[in-house]
């Protein structure tokens, strides 16, 4: 900064006052030879247009050659050699961008009578105006004006600085609906807004050609204001154009997406530069996401002669663009979502005895059917796993307190599901509480503890025929408090721990279980284990009276067979569970157990969980 | 926590005396926001009349009688809320060679002002709506805080300007016309609210959140914005730092819970089963090592009731807990009282539970501790999920139809045809509604939930949560003191990146992993509820409602507006259908006009 003079660092030190102050000279009025200029201008973008296709969108590109008399910059907030910058790259890669990921854009380049224009491409239309040069940003700001008078203003408009990159299609931002949209900032001591991006919509009003005609109204008025002149001096050439534009737009408090202002009958927009017009610079680093989420890339400072590494991102994150369109952070987002924090490590939820535990249930492919056709089909077992996951994630199912449970090859909805948070059933689970196979069964379980635990007050014993690795009967004895029965009563067991018929064969069976589960139920004193198959192994032990039993042989014939010596057993209000009873898969268990009853005019009911329950009256 | 009134004279004509009547009269119609000392203040040179009701809560002596001047006499001020870092402002105004009078934050805020203007807004922590009257330059500075926790309306009429902290404070002002506005109809219909800064009412104007409107002496208005939520992407915090994440928040939300126990009066906390309250509760009891006095709310016959998790919350956290279980009687006697009850119309059905809520809540404590704005700030609503996967796999679309999308079916009232066809003029607004909103969708690259966080900050807070909050404890005079609301926990949710919000599965993942340092998995994991009535009040109650709607029905089509508009109600009441929340909110709609003394 060259000599700074307390007047004018008292202006730059508060820039809001400044700003305030421009708002305050903001006009609409215009000295009619400004206007006269402003028509005969349009009319060389009348004839520029002239022929060609209407587009639905204009990037309008301003750039004039400074004389060497004014290429240094040298305000009291800015200097720079313009000299220095190799503009012509600049300006291919700006053309580029614009056309890349605009196709159907039209690219006006608004330049001096007498400058070059031998490197722009030949779907770039040239527009050469006479400029003062010496008066770089005010002319811009008439050149503005004079589009928007003209018959070429026929769609949305993007005015961009000449090193100002789009970075995605910039037709999505007229979405928002404005008349202007301006980008701003809130770095201090910066004007709130930047002129090197602007978005001008064409609708019914013509709001657009009012909010420019404002713009340079206030810059005529702030060229003749003496604060200003104070601080900056001859604003036409630099400074004038930002601080007529935060003028005029109203600049002041925090400015924010949410917030729009009806101007002189221009309906403005604050759109953030982050995303719409975000400054790169040489000496920051930047993700390639990052740059990936900006509409436009602009150069800031003396970054603009490293237009380079510009183009290195760009060229092939358009190429990308260009394959996958609006949605290609689908993926990015999904890999997000994917590297999300995991759920919280608490104390499980499963094995929490306290009030307010919770058995979490769990939906699983174990039922045999699913091995049958249509599900034997990898693909349509996982299309409808998708579909009933995507009907229990709506309804938050296997949570505590939503109501919906999805478990035994039920989904259901708008239950208590209480047992779930039953303090007596959630201790009885215990650590089985993570097991998935007991999991996804629960609801199944829990009738069983809740049949056993209602016999227990009938004389007799308890049956389990079928108890395979004894789990389930564990949980049972847990929920009854079995061991500590004052009645005397025994729980049986039977199975045939290893070699099972195909149809009952499950992982654990083998040679070692039937010791695993003795081993299991010894302590306890009240039960017996027997191995062999059933109703043969009664022979080895058999109550006289039975209270409660559950068959799970999922074999017909001994499965009746069994019945038919448990029933004579079985006391008034005794009750019998069927595991397998409302299964499809075991039909025919179905119809020789209805017939069992119906022959003895009794009623087995069918449970939704494929239980058959069955009490003697 | 208080209320407040004004009245900006641009005539001088008009009679000092009959403006301070209306003060005297607006000050009636909020004096239950506070119920232990009133105050008017006329300016002598006829420009700024202003009113105040009080609750006193901080220096419960005639000290912090309002309106208050500061000490060179130069600015009077009228004051809502608390400010939680006043002391710590205060100190740092000592240093500059303030001197102070009184305990009060309010002094504070005046103090503040006269140094920094408006700028010192945005370094307090608190929740407030004031008006500040500068006698030197005849300029009324109205504010209200960064979230839109406290209430500030206000209307333009002919040569004055009028303000109050309730709606209905300003129909005392006899000279200012008001109408049901259309605009503001086809938005409630649509929302179940009206979003600021319209009300019910033209041309009454809700001063939005965050925002400064100055008034000069000839009526000039200048609206300036200090504070706005944005998702500060350039800074977020992903997964990998979430311990380290969820060790500062933690460290924030005690910072702020501790600013927030700073009260002369008994103190307590709301408390359901969602992870927000718990979360307060929890370090409240845990960390902070306070002894709580906690209160909740359950529904009787509905099995999702929440006081069931919130005792055995209570229980692990050893608070002392009060509960009250909502009943028929209780339906009864809102559903009669709702439109009086009700400020604006507020279709949200936890109006009603938060009502016996604080009323319950007061008969033991003056304050209360909340924790609303979780949801908003860290991504809990349960319908996010749904619409953040749909939106992040296909951005194709326009972004105010994102916003139309969201809003339709998210929260949905009244079907959008129903609406455009009953009130078309209307219905502009709620296509400029989403027009507004739509740049929360216009971020590339960005997760929708984000955007959905942002969106519902800005406009579902305010509108229907808080203003449910303020105007229900309002009328038991409860104050009620929001911690996810301090300006620190703001900034950390602003940083809070996707994977702390939501994993695919769970929804805030931050707060859920810090609650999990003090309460066991099935509080930690269990999904959010709402704390509207359920449907099974509904269904209980179905034949006073089919009854209410009735008399909605005929109420409504007595009013000016909708006799003027033939075939508009009807073409609403046939939409109502079933629909749960068009039903209740016409009900409430009804009964509010009902309850509105002048012709609408």
């Amino acid at each position: 900064m060259t000599g700074t003079t307390k007047a004018e660092q008292k202006h730059l030190d508060d820039m809001e006052a400044f700003v305030a102050h421009a708002a305050g000279l903001a006009t609409m009025a215009l000295a009619p030879e400004i206007e006269t200029r402003i028509a005969t201008l349009a009319q060389a973008f009348d004839a520029a247009v002239a022929g060609l296709p209407p587009a639905p969108l204009t990037v309008l590109v301003y750039h004039l050659k400074l004389p060497d008399e004014h290429r240094h910059i040298d305000y009291v907030d800015i200097q720079a050699d313009q000299g220095k910058i190799d503009y012509t790259s600049v300006l291919q890669h700006t053309f580029a961008m614009a056309r890349g990921f605009n196709p159907d854009c039209r690219i006006l380049y608004v330049t001096g009578a007498d400058d070059d224009t031998a490197f722009v491409p030949a779907d770039v239309t040239v527009v050469r105006l006479p400029l003062n040069p010496g008066w770089l940003m005010y002319e811009r700001v008439v050149a503005m004006n004079a589009y928007l008078a003209s018959s070429a203003f026929t769609g949305h408009a993007a005015f961009l600085d000449s090193d100002a990159f789009a970075n995605a299609p910039l037709e999505k931002v007229f979405d928002l609906g404005f008349d202007v949209a301006v980008t701003y900032r809130t770095s201090p001591g910066l004007m709130p807004l930047n002129e090197g991006v602007i978005f001008a919509a064409k609708r019914p009003g013509d709001g657009a050609a009012k909010f420019f005609r404002r713009y340079l109204g206030t810059y005529e008025a702030l060229c003749a204001d003496a604060r200003v002149k104070e601080v900056y001096g001859d604003i036409r050439r630099w400074r004038g154009g930002q601080l007529s534009l935060n003028g005029a737009a109203i600049a002041t408090g925090h400015l924010s997406d949410l917030d729009r202002r009806v101007i002189d009958g221009a309906l403005l927009r604050y759109l953030n530069c982050d995303d719409f017009n975000f400054f790169i610079r040489d000496s920051e680093q930047y993700s390639k996401f990052q740059l990936k989420r900006k509409y436009v890339l602009h150069l800031k400072g003396p970054s603009k002669g490293s237009v380079a590494s510009a183009a290195q991102f760009q060229l092939p994150w358009l190429q990308v663009w260009r394959k996958s369109g609006a949605n290609l952070f689908a993926p990015i987002l999904q890999a997000e979502l994917a590297a999300a924090a995991p759920a919280p490590k608490t104390e499980a939820a499963t094995v929490e005895s306290k009030p307010g535990g919770y058995v979490k249930p769990m939906f699983a492919f174990i039922n045999k059917e699913y091995n049958r056709p249509p599900f034997d089909a990898a693909e349509t077992r996982q299309k409808f796993g998708g579909h009933i996951q995507a009907a229990a994630e709506i309804l938050q199912a296997n949570r505590p307190g939503s109501g919906a449970v999805a478990v035994d090859d039920m989904l259901v909805w708008f239950r208590n599901a209480g047992f779930l948070q039953q303090e007596d059933f959630i201790r009885a689970v215990g650590s089985y509480g993570t097991d998935q196979t007991l999991r996804a069964r629960i609801w199944r379980i829990y009738t069983l503890c809740w049949a056993a635990k209602s016999c227990l007050g009938l004389p007799g014993d308890f049956m389990d025929v079928g108890c395979y690795d004894g789990r389930t009967v564990e949980i049972m004895e847990r929920y009854c408090d079995f061991r500590s029965d004052p009645s005397g009563k025994t729980w049986f067991l039977y199975d045939l721990f290893e070699n099972p018929p195909d149809e009952a064969r499950k992982s654990g069976h083998g040679p070692e279980l039937f010791d695993r589960v003795s081993a299991t139920f010894a302590p306890f004193g009240n039960f017996r284990v027997i191995k062999g198959a059933v109703p043969e192994s009664f022979a080895q032990g058999l109550p006289d009276r039975v209270a409660f039993a559950q068959l799970d042989l999922n074999v017909a014939g001994p499965e009746l067979a069994a019945l038919e010596i448990i029933h004579e057993r079985l006391v008034p209000g005794g009750m019998i569970v069927f595991d397998d009873f409302g299964f499809q898969r075991y039909r025919d268990s179905h119809d020789a157990e209805m017939a069992f009853f119906r022959a003895r005019g009794a009623v087995i009911f069918e449970s939704p969980t494929g239980q058959g329950i069955y009490i003697k009256r | 926590m208080c209320g407040i009134a004004g009245y900006l004279n641009f005539n001088p004509a008009r009679a000092p005396d009959a403006i301070q009547a209306t003060i005297a009269r607006m000050n009636r119609r909020i004096a239950h926001r506070g119920p232990d000392d009133r105050g008017q203040w006329a300016d002598p040179d006829n420009l700024c009349h202003l009113g105040h009701t009080r609750l006193s809560v901080l220096d419960l002596s005639a000290a912090g009688h309002q309106p208050m001047h500061s000490a060179d006499g130069r600015y009077v001020i009228s004051f809502n809320g608390e400010i939680y870092n006043y002391r710590n402002l205060r100190q740092q105004l000592e240093k500059l060679g303030h001197q102070f009078h009184t305990g009060t934050d309010t002094e504070v805020i005046l103090a503040g002002f006269a140094v920094d203007g408006v700028d010192f807004f945005t370094v307090v922590d608190g929740m407030f709506a004031l008006a500040i009257f500068d006698r030197e330059t005849g300029i009324t500075t109205l504010a209200r805080d960064r979230a839109g926790e406290k209430p500030l309306y206000y209307a333009a009429g002919d040569g004055f300007l009028a303000f109050a902290s309730e709606l209905r404070a300003l129909l005392e002002v006899e000279e200012l016309p008001v109408t049901l506005s259309e605009s503001a109809l086809a938005l409630y219909f649509t929302l179940r609210y009206v979003p600021d800064p319209d009300t019910i009412l033209a041309p009454v104007k809700k001063l939005e959140p965050g925002c400064v409107l100055q008034v000069t002496r000839d009526g000039r208005q200048s609206l300036n914005r200090y504070y706005s939520f944005e998702i500060d992407q350039a800074h977020e915090v992903g997964p990998d730092r979430l311990s380290k994440y969820v060790d500062t928040l933690e460290e924030a939300l005690s910072e702020a819970l501790t600013d927030r126990l700073n009260a002369d009066v008994p103190l307590g906390a709301f408390l359901s089963s969602g992870v927000d309250s718990a979360l307060a509760c929890a370090l409240l009891a845990k960390k902070l090592g306070k002894t709580v006095k906690t209160f909740t709310i359950g529904f009787e016959g509905d099995p999702g009731s929440e006081h069931i998790a919130a005792r055995d919350i209570a229980t692990r956290l050893g608070t002392e807990h009060r509960e009250h279980i909502f009943g028929a009687a209780d339906f009864d006697r809102i559903c009669g009282d709702i439109g009086k009850l009700l400020d604006e119309p507020n279709g949200d059905r936890s109006c009603v539970p938060t009502y016996l809520l604080a009323e319950f809540t007061r008969q033991h404590v003056t304050v209360a501790i909340s924790g609303d704005a979780g949801d908003e700030l860290f991504g809990g609503y349960s319908r996010y999920p749904a619409f953040a996967v749909a939106y992040d796999r296909d951005r194709s679309g326009r972004a105010p139809a994102m916003v139309q999308t969201y809003i339709e079916r998210g929260l949905p009232v009244f079907a959008a045809d129903a609406v455009r066809e009953a009130l078309p003029q209307g219905y502009e607004a709620v296509l400029d509604f989403y027009d507004r909103y739509a740049p929360v969708f216009m971020h590339l690259g960005r997760p929708a939930l984000h955007s959905l966080r942002q969106l519902d900050f800005r406009t579902y807070l305010p509108g229907a949560v808080l203003a449910k909050v303020d105007r229900m404890s309002m009328q038991h005079a409860l104050e009620v003191r929001t911690p996810f609301l301090s300006p620190r926990l703001l900034g950390l949710a602003s940083r809070a990146g996707l994977g702390l919000c939501w994993n695919g599965k769970m929804q805030k993942l931050a707060l859920r992993h810090l609650l999990a340092r003090y309460l066991p998995a099935q509080h930690v994991q269990a999904p959010k509820k709402g704390f509207g009535m359920p449907p099974s009040v509904f269904f209980n109650n179905q034949a006073r409602l089919e009854q209410e709607l009735r008399l909605a029905h005929r109420r409504l089509s007595e009013t000016r507006f909708f006799t003027q508009r033939p075939g508009a109600l009807d073409r609403l009441f046939r939409a109502a259908g079933k629909g749960i929340n068009a039903i209740w909110a016409t009900i409430v709609l009804a009964k509010w006009v009902d309850s509105v003394e002048r012709p609408l």
